[in-house]
């Protein structure tokens, strides 16, 4: 079953186009990786779904519903969750603070009704802590719990940045660059995550790396952008052999070679 | 985290009284306001200053919460105060509504005129909103010395705020009106404190800091920024309307000189220097500010009156003096005395070793 439809989207900063009618489908429960290289239009295209750009032609269909140019906490809300390339946490809080923040979306309690925090609210908070807390056990965060997020390594900070977005129950993650300045063995654990994240937790995960063996490795399926357009798309194995992809992307005959920068 | 207290359940964990020294200081708290009135019952002074302290300390929440918490900077906060105090005036003298209401009537109003100048908020940031809210400050200043608008206002003359009356019970009409209003401001100062804690440690308060430290996450997160920029802004104005109608029943008269740029300037020094985003910080800040002008002229100004020109008076001292604490504080300590409260108890607690 088709999750995420994007139908010949196209994203223009004034004469530039950042994505130029790009279309592809994503199923249920599929781990999708987007790649190509630098400024082909992979973020872009994240944030036209994730609703942080508008896109100026096509549409964006999440379990058949448009979602083209909505507001971007709507999308949020319908169960689209995301990490971006460059951390962006919240400097002020702790660990368990910013986590929290990700189940906003599952709050019924009134906003002012938390105020008389022991009527309602109280017991609100001691649902959520709950979820929050088993969160923080999947992603082996239990030391930083209480540490300033901007105080943690950058790679606890990927991983909070995964939490919180975990906390919101998405059925769609988007990851930008999850692998993005971690050293290897942070990259290996990330890379259980997702896997776990997508079959423990049955999310689907559209994501973008630049790390090939990993991607190679975790994605079940793979789209490939130059320029803003999709050149290919298929299995690992059949990106690997395809020669349109070699030339473009790694731009010689070695697919083998990682992509720097 | 002092040792050998376990938590066993999340209820403890998020409770307000976590250590067992909360609970004595939150004991000794009490005992000391319930005590206080009483000490000092024919003292009108310190009782005053009593009064004083917990009105402002009830729109030093409400700022803080707007731009501690919320981080929207707010320039024109003497404004929503100055509405609240006008609006309950009014209806108490046009209507001859009962104190209470008013108060509440005034509340409201300071919330709505608050809203209106929080919708700049959806597209300007920092020192553009700030900008923009000092709109409101002189839009009001403007308007309530407008002599054609002096049948409602009483224009730069002012008002008579009518007695104040609770239950039968004529508060500000008594001898010794300190002493009774002292059971209205500090009740409603308490309430709101808790009422202000309550929602930044939950799921409000984490939406405002999200917003405050990086409003483009937050808004993909799920946080509909604007609503919540706005609430912020309605609730910082309502707790302003709230302390400018006890101000005017207080005080008893109404000018437009209460409510100048200087008290809005006055409330963004009190959060600053007691601490942003803490709401510790706006009891110690409100008290430090309020404060510092009587040290000044009864201790410092008699001190020192030999030495310098007669033109040294605390008037005259007061901006000087704070305009350097407020850059020393901004060098220093940019977290406010509540930080350096905090470092000191850090300190202490590990003394004597390093860390």
């Amino acid at each position: 079953m088709t999750l995420l439809r994007v139908n010949n989207v196209t994203l223009r900063f004034g004469g530039v186009k950042a994505v130029d009618g790009a279309s592809f489908d994503m199923r249920e429960g599929e781990v999708l990786a987007m790649i190509g290289p630098n400024g082909a239009g992979k973020t872009s295209l994240l944030n036209c779904i994730s609703g942080f750009y508008r896109p100026q032609e096509g549409q964006i269909f999440f379990r058949d519903e448009e979602i083209t140019r909505k507001k971007p906490y709507s999308i949020a809300m319908k169960g689209i969750a995301r990490t971006f390339q460059n951390v962006e946490l919240y400097r002020g809080m702790s660990t368990l603070d910013v986590i929290m923040s990700g189940r906003h979306i599952h709050y019924k309690c009134n906003p002012v009704f938390s105020g008389f925090y022991f009527l309602k609210g109280r017991k609100e908070e001691i649902k959520h802590r709950k979820r929050v807390e088993e969160i923080i056990d999947f992603l082996d965060l239990q030391q930083y719990r209480r540490k300033i997020v901007s105080t943690l390594p950058y790679g606890i900070q990927k991983r909070v940045e995964l939490g919180r977005a975990l906390a919101l129950e998405p059925q769609l993650l988007l990851l930008d660059e999850p692998m993005g300045g971690l050293s290897f063995e942070e990259k290996e654990d990330m890379a259980v995550y997702i896997l776990e994240i997508n079959e423990d937790l049955g999310i689907s995960v559209l994501l973008i790396e630049h790390d090939m063996s990993f991607v190679m490795d975790i994605s079940d399926r793979i789209v490939v952008l130059e320029r803003g357009r999709i050149i290919a798309s298929g299995t690992p194995e059949e990106i690997k052999n395809n020669p349109a992809v070699v030339q473009a992307y790694v731009g010689e005959a070695d697919a083998r070679a990682e992509y720097g920068g | 985290m002092p040792s050998g207290v376990f938590k066993t359940s999340y209820a403890e964990d998020m409770a307000f009284i976590r250590w067992p020294i909360h609970r004595i200081a939150l004991t000794l708290a009490a005992i000391f306001l319930l005590t206080y009135p009483f000490v000092f019952r024919n003292n009108i002074y310190m009782l005053y200053w009593a009064n004083y302290i917990a009105i402002f300390l009830i729109a030093t929440l409400g700022i803080n919460i707007l731009t501690g918490y919320a981080g929207q900077i707010s320039l024109g906060h003497g404004a929503f105060m100055a509405v609240g105090a006008y609006a309950s005036t009014i209806t108490a003298i046009k209507l001859g509504l009962p104190f209470p209401l008013t108060v509440f009537i005034g509340a409201i109003s300071s919330m709505l005129f608050g809203l209106i100048f929080g919708i700049p908020s959806l597209k300007l940031k920092g020192f553009y909103l700030a900008i923009a809210t000092l709109a409101a400050q002189y839009l009001v200043d403007f308007l309530l010395v407008n002599p054609k608008l002096a049948w409602l206002t009483g224009g730069s003359s002012g008002l008579i705020v009518p007695e104040a009356s609770l239950m039968g019970f004529e508060i500000t009409k008594l001898s010794g009106s300190d002493f009774y209003f002292y059971f209205v401001t500090v009740p409603l100062a308490v309430f709101f404190f808790i009422f202000a804690a309550n929602l930044t440690r939950s799921d409000v308060g984490r939406a405002w800091v999200a917003i405050r430290d990086n409003d483009i996450a937050a808004e993909i997160m799920g946080i509909n920024v604007f609503k919540y920029k706005l609430l912020a802004f309605a609730i910082a104005s309502f707790y302003a309307g709230i302390a400018g109608s006890l101000w005017a029943y207080y005080i008893g008269y109404l000018t437009p000189e209460h409510y100048t740029i200087a008290l809005s300037i006055d409330f963004v020094a009190m959060i600053l220097i007691g601490g942003l985003g803490r709401h510790w910080g706006s009891l110690v800040g409100t008290v430090f500010v309020l404060t510092l002008p009587e040290v000044l002229k009864r201790v410092i100004i008699p001190a020192i009156s030999g030495f310098v020109p007669v033109t040294f008076t605390a008037e005259s001292l007061r901006p000087i003096i704070f305009g350097a604490i407020i850059i020393l504080f901004l060098i220093a300590e940019p977290h406010g005395i509540v930080e350096l409260l905090r470092k000191v108890k850090e300190y202490l607690r590990l003394f004597p070793f390093p860390y």
